[in-house]
C-alpha cells in the first residue's frame, strides 16, 4: 500500500513535469496578451514531427535538428502573431478563443496531410531510456530529464523576466498594453517576441516529450490535458504552471492508483477535469493568478 | 437599420416593430420559400436528402447555441455533449426500454435541460473564458461517461437503433427523415425568433452587453443565464434525438470537443446574435466540409498511389480552420452582416448613399 502510494507520487511528479512544460508556454502568452493559445498543442505536434523528419529521414546531427526546429517554430510564432492575432486586438474574448481553436484545426490538418500516414513514430535514442529502481519504486530516466528540463526552463524564464531589459518590457505589457505603450515600449514588437518564445517552448516540449516516449497525435491533446493545470496555477503565472503541473500529476496518478480499482479503470482521464470544476468553483483565479477587479 | 425594409414601410407601434414578415413581397417570398423547401426532398435523391437532414440537425444545435452565445454572451464549448445527452437518452429509451419515439424525444430534451442547468450553474460565478473552460470540462466528462456506462450506451462499440416509426410513419428512407428535419427546423427557428424578439431575448442581449448594468436595470441575472442554458440545451437535445433517428447508430466519437468547436464556428461564420446568420453559417460550414470531402475523394481516386485517406480529413480540417480564421479577421460580424450589406446596396443602387 505504502509502496503504491510512493510510486503514484513519483509518477505523478514526473507526469507533472510534462504538464508544467506545456502549461508554461501557454501561461507566457496568456499573461502578456490575454489569449489562451489552444493551438499550442498543434505546434508541439508539428515541432515534434518536423524534428523527426530532420533526424530520421534527413539524418542531420542532433544539434542541427534542434536548431532548425527552433527556428521553424520561431517563424510560426511570428507569423501567428502578425497574421492571425494582431488583427484581433480589442475584439471580444470569444474571437481570440475561436481564432486559436481554428489555428489548432489548421495545424492539425497540415499534420494530417504531411505526416498523417506515418502514424506513431519514435526518435532515435538520444536520451537514456532506462529505469532507476529504488526498492519497489521505478523511476523512468527519460521522464526525469523532461522534469529537469522543465525546471531549468522555469529558472531561465525567471532570470529573463526579472533581470533583463527585454524581459522587464514583457512584464510591463502584462500589466497594461496602453500604459506600456505610453512609457515608450513597442507593444507589438514585444508581443511577437512573446509568441516566438512560446512557440519555441512548444517545439522544445514536442522534442522532449517525443524523446521520452513516442510521437503521435496525442501530443495535440496535451493542450486540453493541461487546462486544469493552468487554471489551478492561475492563468498568468509561469511558476504557478509548474507547481500546478505537479499537483495535477499527483491527483491523476493517485486517483489512478486508488480509485480505478473501485470503478474499473479509466478514472485518471477525467480526474483532472473534475478537479478543474472544483477549482473553478472554489478558487477561479487559481493559486497564483491575478485577481482582476472589474470596474463599471 | 432603415434599409432592411423598402422605403415607405413604417413601424407605428411596438407590435409592428417586432413582426418578422413586414411587407407583401416578404410574405410572398416566405411562402414560396417554404413551398420550395417542402417540394425539394421529392425531387432530390437520397444523397441530397441525407445531406439536407444533416444540415437541419446542425442548424437546430446552432440556433440554440446562438441564443446562448450570440445573444446572451455565455460561451459554451460543450454543445456537442448536450447533443450526445439527447441522442443517447433517445437511443437508450427507444431501443432498450421501448418508449415511443416522440415521448423518448421529449424525455431526451428534458434530460438535456437538466444538464443545461447543471452546466449553467457555474455561470453564476464565472465569466467569459473561465466559463468556456468549465464547459470544456463538461464535454470531457460526458465523453468519458459514454464510454464508462457501457451497460446503457454500449461504450466504444456503439448503440444501434431499429428503424423508428411513430404516427403510422416508418422513418427508414432518407425522404421521410428529410421531411421530419425540415419541419422541425422551421418550427424551432420560429420559436428561436420568438424568444429572440421578446422579453427573454432582450434580457439576453442586455446581459451580453454588460451584465452588471443589466442587473442594475432589474434583470434577474442568474435566472436569465440559466434560462439561456436550458433553451440551448433543449435545442441540442432535440437535435440529438433527430441525430439518433437519422444515423441509427451512436458512438462517443460522434460527440467530441471538435464538434463543439464547429458548432461555435458556425455561429461565428454566420454572425453572432443573428438567427438568419445561424442558418447561413451552418449551410456554409457543412457544405465546405462536404465539398472538401467529395473533392478529395475524387482526387484520391485519380491518384491512389500519392494520396491516402488521412489526407482528406487533413485537408478538411485545414480548410475549415483557415475559413474560420479568415472570417474572424475580415468579417467578424459574419455572413448575416454581409447579407445586410448586400440588401442595402441593392436598395440604394445606383446611389452610393
Amino acid at each position: 500500500m505504502i509502496e503504491a502510494l510512493l510510486q503514484a507520487i513519483v509518477s505523478g511528479l514526473l507526469a507533472g513535469g510534462i504538464y508544467g512544460l506545456v502549461a508554461m508556454g501557454i501561461a507566457i502568452i496568456y499573461r502578456s496578451s490575454g489569449i489562451f493559445n489552444f493551438a499550442h498543442g498543434a505546434i508541439i505536434l508539428i515541432g515534434a514531427y518536423f524534428f523527426w523528419t530532420l533526424i530520421s529521414l534527413a539524418g542531420l546531427p542532433l544539434w542541427a535538428c534542434i536548431l532548425i526546429t527552433l527556428l521553424l517554430s520561431a517563424a510560426i510564432g511570428v507569423a501567428l502573431e502578425y497574421l492571425a492575432l494582431r488583427p484581433l486586438l480589442g475584439q471580444p474574448i470569444l474571437a481570440s478563443i475561436m481564432m486559436t481553436l481554428g489555428l489548432s484545426m489548421f495545424f492539425l490538418g497540415i499534420y494530417q496531410v504531411v505526416w498523417g500516414h506515418r502514424g506513431i513514430v519514435s526518435f532515435p535514442n538520444f536520451m537514456p531510456m532506462g529505469h532507476w529502481i529504488i526498492g519497489e519504486i521505478t523511476i523512468g530516466q527519460a521522464n526525469t530529464w523532461v522534469l529537469i528540463a522543465a525546471i531549468v526552463l522555469f529558472v531561465l524564464f525567471t532570470i529573463f523576466f526579472k533581470f533583463t531589459s527585454t524581459g522587464k518590457q514583457v512584464q510591463a505589457i502584462c500589466e497594461s498594453h496602453s500604459i506600456a505603450q505610453s512609457v515608450g515600449i513597442d507593444v507589438k514588437r514585444v508581443l511577437s517576441l512573446v509568441w516566438i518564445i512560446a512557440c519555441m517552448c512548444a517545439a522544445l516540449t514536442g522534442v522532449l516529450v517525443g524523446a521520452s516516449g513516442s510521437v503521435g497525435i496525442y501530443l495535440n491533446e496535451l493542450v486540453f490535458m493541461v487546462i486544469p493545470v493552468i487554471i489551478l496555477g492561475g492563468l498568468e503565472s509561469i511558476g504557478g504552471a509548474l507547481v500546478a503541473g505537479f499537483i495535477v500529476g499527483l491527483v491523476e496518478m493517485i486517483s489512478a492508483t486508488f480509485i480505478d480499482p473501485i470503478i474499473g479503470g479509466g478514472f485518471r482521464q477525467v480526474a483532472p477535469y473534475l478537479f478543474l470544476l472544483i477549482v473553478l468553483i472554489v478558487k477561479p483565479y487559481g493559486l497564483f493568478g491575478w485577481e482582476r477587479i472589474e470596474r463599471i | 437599420m432603415g434599409l432592411t425594409v423598402p422605403a415607405g414601410v413604417r413601424d407605428e407601434n411596438y407590435r409592428q416593430a417586432i413582426t418578422i414578415v413586414k411587407t407583401k413581397t416578404q410574405w410572398g417570398l416566405a411562402i414560396a420559400g417554404l413551398i420550395a423547401l417542402f417540394i425539394a426532398p421529392l425531387i432530390l435523391d437520397d444523397y441530397f436528402n441525407n445531406f439536407i437532414a444533416l444540415i437541419c440537425i446542425n442548424m437546430i444545435v446552432v440556433l440554440g447555441l446562438n441564443l446562448l452565445t450570440g445573444y446572451c454572451g455565455q460561451i459554451s464549448l460543450g454543445q456537442s455533449a448536450f447533443v450526445a445527452v439527447g441522442a443517447y437518452s433517445t437511443g437508450v429509451l427507444y431501443a432498450k426500454y421501448g418508449v415511443p419515439f416522440p415521448l423518448a424525444t421529449f424525455f431526451a430534451a428534458m434530460i438535456s435541460a437538466v444538464f443545461g442547468i447543471i452546466v449553467g450553474l457555474p455561470s453564476v460565478r464565472l465569466k467569459g473564458f473561465y466559463l468556456a473552460l468549465s464547459t470544456v470540462a463538461f464535454q470531457f466528462i460526458v465523453y468519458w461517461l459514454l464510454f464508462k456506462a457501457e451497460a446503457l450506451t454500449g461504450g466504444g462499440y456503439g448503440l444501434a437503433l431499429p428503424a423508428v416509426s411513430f404516427f403510422g410513419i416508418t422513418f427508414d428512407t432518407r425522404l421521410e427523415v428529410a421531411y421530419l428535419s425540415i419541419t422541425s427546423v422551421v418550427i424551432l427557428a420560429y420559436f428561436a425568433k420568438g424568444i429572440a424578439r421578446t422579453r427573454a431575448g432582450r434580457a439576453f442581449i442586455a446581459i451580453r452587453d454588460n451584465d452588471l448594468a443589466a442587473e442594475v436595470m432589474g434583470i434577474a441575472l442568474t435566472r436569465t443565464k440559466l434560462i439561456a442554458f436550458v433553451i440551448s440545451s433543449i435545442y441540442a437535445g432535440f437535435a440529438g434525438a433527430l441525430y439518433a433517428l437519422l444515423f441509427r447508430f451512436l458512438m462517443p466519437d460522434l460527440f467530441t470537443l471538435g464538434h463543439s468547436v464547429w458548432y461555435l464556428a458556425m455561429v461565428i461564420v454566420g454572425g453572432m446574435g443573428s438567427l438568419l446568420g445561424s442558418i447561413l453559417g451552418t449551410v456554409f460550414i457543412v457544405c465546405l466540409q462536404e465539398i472538401t470531402r467529395v473533392w478529395f475523394a475524387s482526387l484520391a481516386a485519380a491518384f491512389p498511389t500519392v494520396l491516402s485517406v488521412g489526407m482528406g480529413t487533413g485537408i478538411s480540417h485545414a480548410s475549415l480552420g483557415l475559413a474560420l480564421a479568415l472570417f474572424l479577421i475580415f468579417e467578424p460580424r459574419g455572413l448575416s452582416h454581409r447579407w445586410e450589406t448586400i440588401k442595402s446596396t441593392y436598395r440604394l443602387w445606383p446611389f452610393s448613399y
